[in-house]
């Protein structure tokens, strides 16, 4: 019985005008975006491939090895295949870093950026399932009751003897194999055309992230799906179900996740970071000048452990400032994203950006790995230095003694930079209240359908 | 006849559930989205002016020149007023620059700044008229024509002596109006809560470039409403009628707009930062090379030389310094201006590229009327790198003048006095020249309000009323 409805329900949305629209909107959309999208990441490669080769060879035949740890170095995260799906953070991530001893590292390069960017966002499959997806989904369930009641064929169907739980379920899962089954066929496409054409592929783990992406997505779009089969059982017409779908969509994809971030900087200031770095700086400055009378009056062979000492005091105020700060900041990105919560679509973004590794905590982890790689940078030139010190201590000729001090250095002695995504386990832990968002969601909705029907009015 | 007859559209539009709901959305999105902004632009304001002294102490406390020169001082990006309506170019980490003797200065992101902006596009004025109101013009639309044929009420209308252009003419005012005026409403109330926040400093300019964007955002809802319109009179059906329109949204305001700078970057390609960073060193290494052989060279005859000579051979060397500096900058320059020049370029195409979507037209003319744009954007380097110019001779003169003092190392300036340091101040930029610059958008919009307008008008003419 049930396999028959849904046959039934398949047939008659297969043959409609909205599914022929939603296979065209889905297929141009997302085969042209992730060709789009893949090119660009095709360049981002070859430019990271590029760059980094040219930095070893620099740094090969630079005969001023003394002058690293002030000059510091630049290094870059490899671009990430993921971001062809979600770009989220990737722009922002893959900015070049400066890692130098005096100076903190900035995710800095925008004086050369385009700043058409900043107009728009960027037009990923995390864009068009958010918006286009949701939508569409809206469309195919909003008159799935309502408008057959119109119709009057759904007095014709009950006369029949079928349950009316049958009936609602045979329509969701009709009707959403019809929305879903062109996204599927669009997504597989465009992943096929755009390993062909360019130079993307994907590793196994980011298969498995890629699976979740699509689970993530489905879930999205059944929320949306189950929400206007709700609202097409509260209403009678289906041009009120359509109004009143439209007004909950606009406020649940448009306006709460956009004015969420907004609001918590609002609502929990940080200070601005420009303030911090002078504050460390002063800091320094203060201390340093305290010092230096009891560093020139020290013996010569104290003035080390002296330094190292003052160092350490300085590292360990200004790392005071800056836990203050950062937790400040974190309270207001979890402002943000709990406000954001309210609507599925930012549970949605969060996850699929986590998944694709160019989300919030990947951000975050960013930054922890460029602070401890500095450390780890830093540690290996001093440590360099020392030996070229020790070993140039014999030599009695001036030049020479230079020249072993300011070698050429081999790349590879130098710590790489590699930030590693976190695993989809890891991941799974952060995303676990978004998918469980998304679940409860669907399950509140589709109860919410259900119990409706059950009581819906078929005379009125 | 006309009037009669817009009235009755108007008076039908009233009645009914979409009117409401379109109407109070409007209002509801602008008012919030103008409230939510100006809480920020507050925020920022303060931000800004605090960190400006907070900057100017930690300047005064370098207490030398060469620190001043080296670590330099910072200027935060300065918050601009469309911020509450436009937020535009805005939405970056990119907050502070340093300004020192990198003559190149442009601003940097904080690695500890807050990024969760960034995953979402900000719910301003622009995305308010330019995403929802195209929408909601769509949605009042979709049905004029369509709906009144499926009803009958259209071969009703017509057996009387009414002339068609006439009635398309009444059924476009109608419509039109029942969409203006709320958009009216919410601006009026946005302009409300702008005045009355002493925070916000609109000048006499600043209204006028309100006004003119106000138009802008009317004439964007006119093309989209005659796009519904002439899709309206085109369908058969008032179901067809709003799928097509939808699609047709998702396209020319989700999706073109957002494509053009991808699409911009294949067709014609900038060099990544890697490149031009690898030109410079290319372009300036022989240069410095023949510098430090310089060096090496004196290095070697300095040991026999005397005190007077090697204080001569110092002088020579930091003379030879300022010129390898100078030819470095220039070197460094050209490239860099090459770059940009690709750049503008690139925009260009992006933009050439975008304007088939009147939403896209809309957002540039009005970031751009607001001073939140790419042509902002571009006046704000240039500004900065002119800034560098005047700190960097400022610090040179007062470092000639200076009598310095205080040891080599960690040598302080006695006569460190920086109260006449030469301050950052973005130069004004004229709403007419900002307006002639967009004027290709504003007129794009036009021709595609009358051309649109237009295409429904001779299709309702021929159009098959049974």
């Amino acid at each position: 019985m049930l396999a028959l409805l849904i046959a039934k329900e398949l047939r008659s949305h297969l043959l409609s005008y909205r599914f022929v629209l939603t296979l065209l909107l889905f297929f141009v959309l997302i085969v042209s975006s992730v060709e789009m999208l893949a090119l660009n990441y095709d360049r981002q490669a070859t430019n990271y491939a590029e760059t980094k080769r040219s930095q070893e060879e620099a740094l090969k035949e630079a005969t001023d090895f003394r002058s690293l740890q002030w000059r510091g170095i630049k290094v870059e995260k490899p671009p990430n295949p993921m971001s062809v799906f979600a770009m989220g953070l990737e722009r922002e991530m893959s900015r070049s870093v400066k890692v130098s001893r005096f100076e903190d590292a900035k995710l800095g390069r925008s004086k050369y950026a385009n700043p058409l960017f900043a107009l728009f966002p960027a037009p990923d499959l995390l864009y068009i399932v958010n918006i286009v997806g949701s939508l569409l989904a809206l469309l195919f369930a909003f008159d799935a009751i309502c408008g057959e009641q119109e119709n009057g064929t759904l007095k014709l169907v009950m006369a029949y003897s079928v349950p009316r739980h049958l009936v609602l379920l045979a329509k969701w899962i009709g009707g959403y194999l019809a929305l879903i089954l062109p996204f599927f066929a669009s997504v597989f496409t465009a992943l096929l055309f755009a390993q062909l054409t360019t130079s993307l592929s994907l590793s196994a783990s980011d298969w498995t992230a890629f699976l979740g992406l699509m689970a993530v997505a489905v879930l999205y779009m059944s929320v949306f799906y189950a929400l206007a089969m709700w609202i097409s059982v509260l209403t009678h017409r289906s041009s009120t179900s359509l109004v009143l779908n439209f007004l909950v969509w606009v406020i649940l994809v448009l306006l709460v996740p956009n004015t969420a971030p907004m609001a918590a900087r609002a609502m929990s200031p940080v200070p601005s970071p420009g303030v911090i770095a002078g504050q460390r700086q002063a800091i320094q400055r203060s201390i340093w000048r305290e010092a230096w009378r009891d560093i020139r009056q020290a013996p010569r062979e104290d003035r080390a452990a002296l330094r190292e000492e003052i160092q350490a005091r300085i590292r360990s105020e200004t790392d005071k400032v800056m836990i203050d700060y950062l937790q400040k900041v974190d309270s207001q990105i979890s402002t943000g994203v709990m406000l954001a919560r309210l609507s599925p679509s930012a549970s949605y973004v969060y996850a699929t950006a986590g998944l694709a590794g160019s989300g919030l905590t990947e951000f975050t982890g960013l930054r922890e790995y460029i602070g401890r790689y500095r450390t780890e940078f830093l540690d290996k030139v001093q440590q360099l230095t020392d030996e070229r010190n020790r070993e140039a201590e014999g030599v009695t000729d001036q030049e020479e003694r230079q020249e072993i001090r300011d070698a050429p250095i081999d790349p590879d002695d130098l710590p790489a930079f590699a930030p590693v995504r976190p695993r989809l386990a890891d991941n799974l832990v952060d995303l676990q209240t978004d998918l469980l968002i998304l679940l409860v969601l669907n399950a509140v909705f589709f109860l919410g359908a259900y119990s409706g029907f059950l009581r819906y009015d078929l005379m009125k | 006849m006309l009037f009669v007859l817009a009235a009755k559209e108007w008076a039908t539009n009233l009645l009914e559930l979409r009117f409401l709901v379109c109407a109070s959305l409007c209002v509801f999105l602008g008012v919030v989205s103008v409230f939510v902004l100006r809480a920020d632009l507050v925020a920022k304001r303060t931000d800004f002016h605090s960190n400006q002294s907070v900057y100017r102490s930690q300047a005064e406390e370098y207490g030398s020149y060469r620190q001043l020169q080296r670590q330099g001082v910072r200027v935060d990006r300065p918050p601009q007023n469309f911020q509450v309506l436009f937020y535009g170019v805005e939405k970056t980490l990119d907050r502070s620059a340093v300004i020192s003797d990198d003559y190149l200065p442009g601003f940097e992101g904080d690695i500890n700044s807050n990024p969760s902006v960034l995953l979402f596009p900000v719910a301003d004025m622009l995305f308010v008229v330019g995403v929802v109101l195209s929408l909601l013009a769509f949605f009042m639309s979709y049905d004029a024509v369509a709906g009144e044929r499926e009803r009958g009420t259209l071969k009703l209308l017509l057996s009387y002596s009414v002339p068609r252009d006439t009635l398309i003419l009444a059924k476009w005012v109608g419509g039109y109006l029942s969409l203006a005026l709320p958009f009216l409403v919410s601006l009026a109330l946005s302009a409300l809560l702008i005045s009355a926040s002493d925070d916000i400093p609109f000048r006499g300019s600043d209204w006028e470039a309100f006004f003119v964007a106000g138009v802008v955002s009317l004439l964007l809802i006119a093309v989209m409403f005659s796009i519904g319109l002439l899709v309206s009179v085109r369908a058969r059906q008032s179901s067809t009628a709003i799928l097509s329109l939808l699609a047709l949204w998702v396209i020319l305001a989700l999706v073109l707009p957002n494509s053009g700078p991808y699409l911009a970057e294949v067709v014609s390609p900038v060099p990544g930062v890697g490149e031009v960073e690898r030109t410079i060193a290319q372009r300036t290494k022989g240069l410095s090379d023949e510098y430090a052989a310089g060096w090496r060279r004196g290095g070697r005859r300095m040991r026999n030389m005397t005190g007077e000579q090697r204080a001569e051979f110092r002088r020579e060397r930091t003379k030879a310094r300022e010129q390898l500096q100078v030819a470095v900058n220039e070197a460094t320059e050209e490239v860099i201006r090459d770059f940009e020049r690709q750049l503008r370029q690139q925009i260009e195409v992006a933009r050439t590229i975008t304007r088939l979507s009147p939403v896209a037209a809309f957002v540039y003319a009005n970031t751009d009327i607001g001073e939140t744009g790419v042509r902002h954007e571009r006046r704000l380097v240039n500004g900065l790198r002119e800034y560098q110019h005047q700190f960097a001779r400022y610090v040179a003169e007062k470092q000639e003048a200076s009598s310095g003092g205080g040891d080599f190392g960690f040598g302080e300036d006695d006569d460190y006095d920086i109260d006449d340091m030469p301050v950052f101040q973005q130069r004004e930029d004229h709403l007419s020249d900002r307006l002639a610059a967009r004027s290709v958008d504003m007129l794009l919009l036009v021709v595609f309000a009358i051309l649109f307008f237009m295409a429904a008008f001779v299709s309702f003419l021929r159009t098959d009323i049974t």
